[in-house]
């Protein structure tokens, strides 16, 4: 007789102990097919049962299920040279440059998460990934971190990420046509060695707002979030997670043809709103409230006029994307790209909006901003010379900087030094001649802490590669250009000591993406730290309140 | 071990102070061996050489090959020794060359652009001829486009069709040169693994050049050619390192100590003296050949930022030119203000959604574009195509979604020195089909008509 291994009969050993247990109890009876004669599945059986003398099938999932040979333990006589390492003796070293102490959080824009990266070891010290908690279309967007005096145990950040169909406008083969929803914006914790995802702020609200996310620098209790799809920016409390203030802007243009519906001038209405008094919600989670179908990306100011972006009420649209906070506190400005300008509110006075600042060269310095009623007021512009796309404030406070994209192509500075903001003036605009019609076109911006440095991310299309502009504040005028760095750079911050610049490099999903370093005393480049998942944002973790002023919560 | 299919000794072919400089290789007869590296390395240049289609400046190829493809029966043939006649009949028999440019005929059927070479040679039958191109057709998947036009297959099947012709008299050795470029990920490896497959099947020994580095580890062994230099990768960790001086005496009164005077010291005192010389004079060489890479390395990392931080290229305008044609207009500009920039558009390539999946369909340059241009301030590139496919996925309702792809070689003057740089764009829109659904376009909720084409941001 054959002496038959159990794999050979398609019975494991387990198989056969509980085959002769139910046995024993009486409980294999005739009819009731054997173990021993159903015919092993093939599916499911990875390549390593096919191979060599083992007993056991090993799954698909790579895991071999077998008896431990005693051969296996080590001999207790085996001198074995067992060193304990601790990762702190190996510091990371970027071409060697220590970077410091200092943990960054990038979400993960295609990737659907976000993770720290500690530039003290190099390591990604945690991830989270919100698919695994129901949301099927999280953009993980824009991100800021609340102050920590030790990061390394503990802080909090709030995550906004985009839905509905933005994950279109990629290039990517997808048979995804039907995007879910998202538009969801999450409070998560790092309690020291993972992420936890606290709260959806979307579910707690009502308010589904999916792009810039800042944080107030003056005490670091309330935060704000917008969006350009929606028009809405709203504020608020850290602690309770109330909405505080929360404003919607329209655009009423002049002209009849879409083409001149924003250069012809018009109305601008601000509203505030309100949620529902009987829910205590506001009804705007999702898609719910969007007027452009795709998010407002560099140079989409332009073609929102052509009719070339499909929405429900495109012609309302005034790309309302961005709070930055003034860094003492009282002022923020929320950006309107369609207009080249920015809204000035008053978080002293209920968020009521009290000026309007326009950068464009030809444009006034301001328009009176005049109230309607007691939760409406309007701005009426008699002309829009370009759109902008990006907005910050020194560290001193003292200036008000916009980038003027897709028309102008420029950089306008505002003296923001004066008390009053219908007092604050344009003082100055940089147009280099390397900055072309549309590109490349200088993008996010970071300041030194001490406002002596302005760094400007100069962005090309891909393939072609994108640069950083440095300025001398003191004079407003470009000192420096690095060119042809590498695709897509984004965002930028400066770490807290001023040392260095750090850039997230998005790589247009696809290009090549990481952290991009620069050594602020000689202006010149570090090297790159990998990370996957195209980022278009960054937090570096502050450790006290006063480092959110060169944050980007005043500065994007 | 049997003689080389394909023995190459010290090729150097020169444009100006570039091409290639120094490229010596053997093949086995049915080995497969790629030749990585960059654009403007020289790949093309030296496939063009061991092809017999350009003749190199210095250097020798032999071929282990009689006339007739036999193998092993005579002496090797020097191919550049050879009459063009001759060279010419190899190219049409045992030297099959696939190139990177479409070459079928546009006024010839599929078939008949298989059986040409065949009938030009005027060595088979033609009922032979038919049965053998009807046969690698149905090899290459297109047995059912045998009465297609070029004109009418798309890329992947255009790129299969050269093949098919390139093997139709069972070549001892193909060249092809980069036969997967402008093919997305997955079709690349479709068409490497179809290339390898068709090989096998015909005893046919492969040389491919190709800037993939996925391309080249599926064949049996790759060569690195970089600033016109052949190398092997995995020899490179030993030759990186300069030759090691021989030991001499520390001092002199050492020398005088050890016996100058004894004859046969001296005999070998005088051979170290002229090891030591020769490996002095190798290290000199070795140095020199360090600054001439380093020069050509500086050289090109200024196309490479002249071409990648220097040109801005944006899709302009997309327009109805007829029935089911359209016209696509791309602006380029020069924007390294103090800097020549010269432009030579080689490749436009549409691709439509279809499932999941990017599928090449056929786009062309219009006639007046294909030059050499000097690009100062704004120029326009004009490209076309037809015929899109009712079959296409909708990301928006009632739009196809199409990539375009255009490569342009970038150089600093008309006659580039060295290589130009190749520098390739994808551009994502949008476009409306030629007999949309009005109303699945309608769904979209655009504020006026709805345009044409939807540009996708800049990525």
């Amino acid at each position: 007789m054959t002496d038959l291994s159990p794999s050979d009969r398609g019975l494991s050993r387990r198989d056969a102990l509980q085959a002769g247990a139910l046995s024993a109890l009486g409980l294999l009876v005739a009819g009731v097919q054997p173990a021993a004669a159903v015919e092993t599945p093939t599916s499911g059986v990875g390549e390593g049962a096919k191979k060599g003398s083992g007993d056991r099938l090993a799954p698909d999932q790579g895991v071999r299920v077998t008896d431990r040979p005693r051969d296996y333990a080590t001999p207790k006589s085996l001198k074995v040279d067992r060193e304990i390492i601790n990762f702190s003796d190996i510091p990371f070293q970027l071409n060697g440059y220590t970077l410091g102490r200092h943990i960054v959080v990038m979400p993960q824009k295609m990737g659907g998460g976000v993770n720290l990266i500690d530039l003290g070891s190099g390591r990604a010290l945690a991830s989270l990934w919100y698919w695994n908690y129901g949301d099927y279309n999280p953009i993980s967007h824009h991100i800021q971190a609340f102050p920590s005096a030790n990061p390394y145990q503990e802080f909090e950040f709030i995550n906004s990420c985009q839905g509905g169909m933005n994950s279109l406008i990629y290039g990517m083969p997808t048979a995804v046509t039907d995007p879910p929803p998202g538009f969801n914006m999450y409070r998560v914790r790092f309690n020291g060695d993972v992420l936890e995802l606290e709260e959806n702020i979307a579910e707690t609200t009502g308010l589904g707002l999916g792009v810039h996310t800042t944080i107030r620098p003056s005490d670091a209790k309330s935060y704000c979030i917008s969006d350009g799809q929606k028009d809405i920016f709203a504020w608020f409390d850290r602690a309770s997670t109330r909405v505080l203030q929360a404003f919607r802007y329209d655009w009423q243009g002049n002209a009849a043809n879409l083409a001149d519906c924003w250069t012809g001038g018009g109305t601008l209405l601000i509203r505030r709103i309100k949620p529902d008094p009987a829910t205590g919600l506001f009804d705007l989670r999702g898609t719910k409230g969007l007027k452009i179908n795709w998010e407002m990306v560099p140079m989409g100011e332009l073609f929102v006029p052509e009719g070339q972006i499909p929405g429900p009420n495109v012609r309302a649209l005034t790309g309302a994307d961005a709070f930055v906070w003034h860094p003492e506190g009282r002022w923020g400005a929320e950006i309107i790209r369609m207009l080249g300008g920015c809204v000035i509110h008053d978080s002293h006075n209920s968020m009521t909006p009290v000026a309007y600042c326009c950068f464009p060269s030809q444009s006034p310095d301001t328009y009176p901003v005049e109230q309607v009623d007691e939760d409406t007021w309007r701005v009426v512009i008699d002309r829009v010379y370009s759109p902008g796309h990006e907005l910050g404030f020194t560290p001193d406070g003292n200036h008000l900087v916009m980038m003027n994209n897709g028309l102008e192509n420029s950089v306008g500075i505002f003296d923001s030094s004066d008390p009053d903001p219908s007092q604050w003036r344009k003082i100055r605009q940089i147009i280099d001649p390397t900055w072309g019609k549309r590109y490349p076109s200088p993008f996010h911006m970071a300041f030194t802490p001490d406002s002596k440095k302005m760094y400007v991310v100069v962005l090309n299309p891909a393939p072609g590669r994108s640069g950083i502009m440095v300025v001398d504040t003191a004079t407003w005028t470009p000192i420096k250009e690095l060119q042809n760095i590498t695709q897509d750079m984004q965002s930028c911050t400066v770490t807290p000591d001023g040392k260095f610049l750090l850039v997230a490099v998005g790589g247009f999903q696809r290009y090549a993406s990481g952290l991009f370093v620069l050594d602020i005393a000689k202006d010149e480049p570090v090297g790159f730290i990998p990370n996957p998942g195209g980022h278009h944002d960054l937090t570096l973790v502050p450790t006290s309140v006063e480092q959110l002023r060169f944050s980007r919560s005043c500065a994007m | 071990m049997a003689e080389p299919l394909l023995r190459a000794e010290g090729l150097q072919r020169w444009f100006g102070s570039a091409g290639v400089r120094e490229a010596s290789l053997q093949l086995q007869a049915g080995e497969r061996v790629a030749i990585l590296g960059r654009s403007g390395s020289g790949k093309s240049t030296l496939l063009a050489m061991l092809a017999g289609l350009s003749r190199p400046d210095a250097g020798r190829i032999e071929l282990g090959i009689d006339l007739g493809g036999h193998q092993g029966h005579a002496a090797p043939l020097d191919l550049w020794r050879l009459p063009a006649a001759a060279r010419c009949r190899l190219r049409r028999g045992p030297l099959g060359f696939v190139s990177q440019f479409t070459s079928l005929l546009p006024t010839l059927s599929t078939l008949e652009n298989l059986l040409l070479p065949g009938q030009l040679d005027d060595q088979r039958r033609s009922s032979e001829l038919l049965t053998d191109a009807q046969s690698w057709l149905e090899a290459v998947g297109l047995g059912q486009r045998r009465d297609t036009r070029p004109g009418q297959l798309s890329g992947g099947e255009i790129r299969r069709a050269i093949l098919a012709r390139a093997l139709m008299n069972r070549p001892s050795l193909l060249l092809a040169d980069e036969p997967t470029s402008n093919l997305d990920g997955r079709s690349e490896l479709e068409m490497m693994g179809l290339l390898e497959s068709l090989c096998a099947r015909s005893g046919t020994a492969l040389l491919i050049v190709t800037h993939s580095e996925a391309v080249a580890r599926r064949c049996d062994r790759w060569l690195e050619l970089e600033a016109g230099i052949l190398g092997d990768p995995s020899a490179q960790a030993m030759a990186g390192s300069p030759p090691v001086p021989a030991a001499v005496p520390a001092s002199r009164s050492e020398a005088l100590q050890t016996g100058l005077v004894h004859p046969e010291r001296r005999r070998l005192l005088a051979g170290a003296l002229a090891g030591g010389l020769s490996v002095l004079a190798a290290t000199a060489l070795w140095q020199a050949r360090q600054r001439q890479q380093l020069s050509a390395r500086h050289q090109r990392d200024r196309l490479q930022r002249l071409a990648f931080s220097g040109l801005s290229a944006e899709l302009l305008a997309m327009e109805r030119t007829g029935a089911g044609a359209y016209q696509g207009t791309i602006s380029v500009e020069n924007l390294a203000v103090s800097e020549a920039l010269y432009l030579l558009p080689l490749d436009v390539q549409l691709y439509i959604q279809q499932g999941s999946r990017w599928n090449p369909f056929p786009a062309q340059w219009r006639e007046s574009e294909r030059r050499v241009m000097k690009v100062e301030g704004q120029k326009l590139l004009r490209f076309t195509f037809a015929d899109t496919p009712a079959e296409h996925a909708e990301l928006v309702p009632g739009y196809l979604h199409v990539r375009i792809d255009v490569t342009y070689a970038i150089a600093d003057r008309p006659d580039p020195e060295p290589m130009p740089v190749e520098r390739r764009d994808s551009f994502f829109v949008h476009l409306l089909p030629p007999e949309p659904d009005i109303e699945k376009v309608a769904r979209n909720g655009f504020p006026g008509a709805p345009p044409l084409y939807i540009p996708m941001p800049p990525h």
